[in-house]
């Protein structure tokens, strides 16, 4: 029995136990870089994450899907736009979308990424299936990616469209018309008049619209 | 001893054991309370009924050794215990895993191989502890672990965060704010030797023109102040407490001095060598604290201007030309002044010199940092305001011009 190498005999598991307990990505990074073996226990502590939050992280689309890809056991999924400025676009959300995660996300937040249109958050979105909250605050999302979300997230709950300045009755109406389940919705700071907000109570009167 | 005393004492006197055997084949009689803590032995005893003699004790697997096991039995001790504050746990565990690397590393194999889930976690989260911050080298370093990846396996797995963007931006941040202080350092010395050679021509000019008998009275009162305040180490100076008149008679010669009053012209040789003088003394100042201030490290630069700034100032403390026995040219006194006037005059001349002394040191700040042109306003010997703009320069005193 080698003592030196006391480490190397522990199991793969028990090595992605120890990386699960890391907060920083940096740190999982370095960790990766020290032999096949911790390679391999950072790939399986991604797997065994619920949660993955790169908030305060200046992240860009390659390692974002990457890290994404391994964490096949994602339900909850956070790309906010940091103080680091955004560097994740429509390009990055296409490949997260592939990922085997998506379909089990149970809630995602792509708050404030300015970088990313309707063409990323629809290839993203109309994978999901399990979507229960979903956070597109300070995007520039039109009526377009609304429809994608009334058609591919039935059991959605809460919804943010924070700032969202290019959202119309029409997306709104679609939301409330096609998601049944939908509890919450912000809509602070975008242009819909009072009187669609008035309608929207009236279709769905359980809704609580935040202005 | 009846039925009831032997029932009450049976659990006291009778300790449960059970025989537990290591890698190393070696067997231990260990408390069964406090073996039952794991629950792979608990699963063996309960299920299997092992470990209740010698012959059939329960095999533990081959990462838990006699030492290992020891010191997992005293974890279980500490912690089986009921009434323990978790502020007494918690100090337990931090002074428990505080062993050497390997030892560590031995016994987190060892208590995950045992399922026992919270000695697991809290060596775990030891190991994790040692290895944050630390680059691939180092770690292998640490545990003596093989470089057995090729260089693309190296750059491949999250290429873009294996440099902390937090430090690469800070980095990037503190240059350009040491560039800018470097920047900002350099200007407010520009703008402090600017306003020395600017005082200097000024008060060159204006000790030249006659001053009236009332700004003479005023002086002391009004310059003493500031200067004090500029520096610190500058001496108080006494305040001339005499009156308007003994100042005259001192003015015109009455005090005693048999010479009297100089002439004008050796006055004025006089003063234009002890200018001379000062300036190339004071060029070579400016010059040496600017070296010591290019040779400094950043951190005290600002310190360094603020003291190459108070000492362009010194030179007027101790300038027998700003003091209060300057000797005046006597040509133009008059000394038929209106009292009503004179007396008004002397109220207005306090009143800016209050103002001028609680104003000195925002007005001072305000040189510094704006290179702008201010307005002065003068109080003249016929009672008039006259507005008069000099770029960065403040009078500390009311002259006749």
């Amino acid at each position: 029995m080698d003592v030196e190498a006391e480490i190397d005999r522990l199991p793969i598991d028990l090595l992605a136990h120890i990386f699960v307990l890391f907060t920083s990505f940096t740190d999982l990074a370095q960790a990766s870089g020290v032999c096949k073996k911790w390679k391999q226990g950072v790939k399986e502590s991604l797997a065994r994450r619920h949660n993955l939050s790169f908030a305060g992280w200046k992240m860009d689309d390659d390692s974002t899907a990457r890290l994404v890809f391994h964490a096949y056991n994602l339900t909850k999924l956070e790309i906010p736009r940091s103080c680091w400025g955004c560097q994740i676009t429509d390009a990055g959300l296409l490949r997260i979308s592939f990922a085997k995660c998506i379909s089990n996300l149970t809630s995602i937040s792509l708050w404030g990424l300015t970088g990313i249109t309707d063409e990323g958050v629809v290839q993203l979105i109309s994978r999901t299936r399990s979507l229960q909250r979903l956070n597109v605050g300070g995007t520039f999302i039109t009526d377009e990616s609304l429809f994608t979300i009334a058609r591919s997230c039935p059991k959605l709950e809460t919804i943010v469209l924070w700032s969202c300045r290019h959202v119309t009755e029409n997306g709104l109406f679609a939301l409330v018309d096609q998601c049944l389940k939908l509890k919450s919705m912000n809509v602070w700071g975008t242009r819909v008049p009072v009187e669609c907000l008035n309608n929207l109570l009236i279709v769905s009167p359980a809704l609580q619209i935040k202005v | 001893m009846s039925e009831i005393d032997l029932a009450v004492i049976k659990p006291e006197m009778m300790k449960l054991y059970v025989w537990l055997q290591t890698s190393d084949d070696s067997i231990q009689q260990v408390e069964q309370e406090i073996a039952m803590f794991c629950p792979l032995i608990c699963q063996e005893i309960i299920q299997k009924g092992m470990g209740s003699s010698k012959s059939c004790a329960i095999c533990l697997p081959q990462q838990v050794s006699p030492a290992m096991l020891s010191l997992i039995l005293d974890y279980c001790r500490f912690h089986q215990v009921p009434g323990r504050s978790n502020k007494e746990r918690k100090s337990y565990d931090e002074k428990f895993v505080r062993i050497d690397t390997e030892r560590l590393c031995e016994l987190t194999s060892a208590a995950d191989s045992l399922q026992l889930k919270p000695l697991v976690d809290l060596t775990s989260r030891a190991l994790a502890r040692i290895i944050e911050g630390k680059t691939p080298e180092e770690i292998r370093d640490i545990f003596h672990l093989p470089d057995d990846l090729t260089e693309e396996e190296k750059l491949e797995p999250l290429r873009n965060i294996t440099a902390d963007p937090r430090i690469r931006l800070l980095n990037r941040l503190y240059a350009k704010k040491r560039k800018e202080l470097k920047e900002r350092e350099r200007l407010k010395l520009y703008i402090v030797l600017g306003l020395a050679a600017q005082f200097f021509c000024f008060f060159y000019q204006s000790c030249q023109t006659q001053v009236s008998i009332s700004s003479v009275a005023s002086i002391p009162k009004m310059h003493h102040q500031p200067l004090t305040k500029l520096n610190v180490e500058v001496e108080e100076e006494h305040v001339d407490e005499r009156s308007v008149d003994d100042l005259l008679s001192f003015i015109n010669g009455n005090d005693g001095d048999p010479k009297g009053v100089k002439t004008s012209k050796n006055k004025k040789k006089n003063r234009r060598k002890k200018e001379q003088q000062k300036s190339s003394s004071l060029k070579e100042e400016s010059e040496l604290n600017k070296k010591e201030v290019n040779g400094h490290d950043i951190r005290h630069q600002s310190s360094e201007a603020e003291r190459i700034s108070e000492t362009l100032y010194l030179p007027y403390a101790d300038d027998d030309t700003f003091s209060p026995k300057v000797e005046f040219d006597d040509g133009d006194i008059d000394d038929e002044i209106d009292p009503a006037l004179k007396e008004k005059i002397d109220r207005e001349v306090e009143d800016f010199a209050r103002r001028l002394n609680s104003d000195w040191p925002e007005r001072m700040q305000e040189l510094l940092s704006s290179g702008q042109e201010r307005e002065t306003i003068l109080f003249t010997t016929d009672g008039f305001l006259r507005r008069h703009a000099w770029s960065n320069c403040i009078v500390p005193y009311p002259v006749n011009l």
